[in-house]
């Protein structure tokens, strides 16, 4: 029953092709309700202004409380803004797996022949590509624009390292959202599941309120676990915060937690797999 | 050649024992229900076989288990020369399934798009799948909703686009679960239409369903489930011959005949009054022609009519005889 990895041609053409494929899923599946994506759109613009001007105004009021600069801070949030935009965590693997299991059409998915956890990426990747393309970009530079310093990295160098850090993010999140969906389908309880992971993410990841203001036990706790890997490293990284040696560490921190996420998903599945009773006919 | 082999298929549910409710919060036994208990199966290429039995009798659970998505607790099963539950992902690419009660497809994507997907999935080359498409377009007729998302579609333009969608790799086995369930009389003959072009083609078809025209227009053989057990397996005539034995002929008299009607080898005879008669007899031992010459020989006949049992004769009064045996054992089946 091993969903063996040489199923998937090595080829690179043949990826090439598989992320095309997905990459116009995704677009095609955010372009098919124009009210949602402008709906969207203006979440979006809405979400990174009033984080600007949030953090512009607390930062102004008592500086020495903030161990980065009032333009740091902004960025921080814009970014986080954008980030959260575009890596959704309610919309995710767990989401898409739970509405198939409901609508009956999981066994759709179960019958291709590419593994069902492959089958999730590649479709939330084209997702998210199609987000950070149609959301993440606009208003980004949008942000740019308006803001200048206040929503730029703190230099190429940043920016490029944040840009690896957010990639390694991504695929962080694909992990835990896809183990919450391993529990949903154990569960068939959506919505109790992701309050839960939703207020978890929220919390630990840092990414409303940077780690720094957090009283030391809870951050001590958000240390310990991968949630802050997915936003507070890739943001103190493009702020500047964290740079050199420092930076680096943090993002083999990451790539360190993908792979023991990696490994769970992957022997999540196999459990899951052996026991999934395909329901109804 | 045989695509599909099953030797001693079983399959069983775990299933919580029924219990007071409380109790069971805290309790967790459960006991094995016998879906499928010892099949045996053969298609060949080339070969319609119709999937019959009564509801629950494990038709669905039987090609859950043949498409790998299930993994049988006993048995040997070979589709398409593989083991399905070891060789999933393989065998994905020799066969092609539909489920008529739900889309394999992708709920918010234009049908073409689902198809563009699945040729990235399945890895198939540009040029063939552009002239596989053409050809499924022109079989199913799909160019007319090309376009909408699934959601949008009608129940007949759905099981359309997904019979295409299961066809777009040329799989050597098709696995058909109801696939008429709920469509007009003109959806359901364009659905048959294309199993016949498809069996043409030499694709081993595993078709399950409760109508009993897709029996008749489509299958080559039949196989007859009951709880889970091989009831019969042969040629649809061999089941009429098996199971409905008799044809009748209807005559009608120009005037009133009194007495007896004789007629060598009827099984039985009625009279309706003297006008009428209905006269029974074995299709093995006498033909509907030397009733009926007999008939006109000797009487003074107005108008004839023969009736030939058909395949929904023998199912409903096998799937009525069924019933009534489980009634007494297992009364409550759904
Ligand atoms: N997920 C399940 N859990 C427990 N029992 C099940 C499950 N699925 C099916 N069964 C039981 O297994 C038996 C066979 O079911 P199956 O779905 O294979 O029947 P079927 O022949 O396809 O019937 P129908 O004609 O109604 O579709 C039934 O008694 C059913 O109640
Ligand atoms: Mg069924």
């Amino acid at each position: 029953m091993a969903d063996a990895p040489t199923l998937l041609p090595a080829g690179t053409a043949r990826r090439w092709d598989l992320a095309r494929a997905f990459l116009r899923y995704g677009l095609a599946n955010r372009t098919t309700y124009r009210a949602v994506y402008w709906a969207q759109l203006v979440n979006a613009v809405v979400k990174v202004a009033a984080i600007a001007l949030v953090w512009r105004a607390f930062h102004a009021v008592d500086p020495g409380q903030f161990p980065v600069g009032g333009d740091a801070m902004i960025a921080y949030g814009v970014v986080a803004a954008l980030g959260s935009v575009v890596l959704d965590w309610w919309s995710g693997p767990h989401h898409y797996l739970a509405r198939r299991i409901r609508l009956g059409t999981i066994t759709g998915d179960l019958l291709r022949p590419m593994s069902l956890p492959r089958q999730l990426f590649a479709i939330h990747a084209g997702e998210t590509c199609s987000a950070l393309l149609l959301l993440g970009v606009p208003v980004y530079l949008g942000a740019l624009a308006l803001l200048g310093r206040e929503a730029a990295p703190a230099g190429p160098a940043a920016g490029l390292l944040a840009l690896l850090s957010f990639a390694l993010s991504f695929a962080l999140l694909f992990c835990c959202s896809f183990l919450v969906g391993m529990i949903v389908l154990k569960t068939l309880n959506l919505l109790g599941v992701m309050h839960v992971y939703h207020g978890v993410i929220t919390l630990l990841s840092g990414f409303w309120i940077p780690l720094w203001f957090y009283p030391e036990p809870l951050r001590r706790i958000a240390e310990l676990l991968p949630f802050q890997s997915i936003f507070f490293t890739p943001l103190t990284i493009y702020i500047g915060h964290r740079r050199g040696a420092d930076a680096a560490v943090a993002i083999l921190q990451q790539a360190v937690w993908l792979c023991i996420l990696l490994v769970a998903v992957h022997l999540a599945w196999r459990f899951m797999r052996r026991r999934l009773v395909v329901q109804g006919g | 050649m045989a695509l599909i082999e099953v030797d001693g298929l079983v399959k069983h549910y775990r299933v919580r024992k029924p219990g007071r409710s409380v109790r069971r919060l805290f309790t967790r036994h459960s006991e094995l229900k016998e879906a499928v208990r010892g099949i045996d199966l053969r298609v060949d290429a080339g070969e319609v076989v119709g999937y019959l039995g009564p509801n629950g009798a494990g038709k669905s659970t039987t090609i859950k288990c043949l498409c790998g998505i299930m993994a049988p607790d006993a048995g040997r099963i070979r589709v398409a020369g593989l083991d399905p539950s070891r060789r999933r992902l393989e065998l994905a690419r020799r066969i092609g399934v539909v489920f008529g009660q739900k889309t394999a497809l992708w709920w918010d994507l234009p049908v073409t798009e689902s198809f563009e997907l699945l040729r990235a999935i399945y890895d198939v080359p540009r040029e063939r799948h552009r002239r596989r498409l053409d050809e499924l377009t022109a079989l199913l007729g799909l160019d007319e909703f090309a376009h909408v998302p699934v959601r949008q579609l009608s129940l007949g333009q759905r099981v359309r686009s997904d019979l295409a969608a299961a066809l777009l790799h040329d799989p050597q086995v098709l696995f058909l679960d109801e696939p008429t369930i709920g469509l007009d009389a003109a959806a359901k003959s364009g659905v048959r239409r294309f199993v016949r072009e498809i069996r043409a083609r030499g694709v081993a078809v595993l078709l399950t369903t409760h109508d009993l025209g897709d029996i008749e227009e489509l299958c080559d053989r039949i196989v007859i489930l009951d709880r889970g057990s091989v009831l019969f397996e042969g040629s649809v005539d061999e089941a009429l011959g098996r199971y409905a034995p008799h044809s009748r002929v209807i005559v009608e008299f120009s005037r009133d005949v009194q007495g007896t009607i004789e007629v060598p080898f009827a099984d039985s005879l009625h009279r309706r009054d003297d006008r009428q008669a209905e006269i029974v007899f074995k299709r093995a031992e006498e033909t509907a022609a030397a009733v009926t010459r007999h008939l006109l020989d000797a009487y003074p006949v107005r108008d004839l009519r023969i009736t030939e049992p058909s395949i929904e004769d023998v199912v409903k009064s096998l799937y009525e005889e069924l019933g009534d045996r489980a009634g007494g054992a297992e009364p409550a089946r759904g």
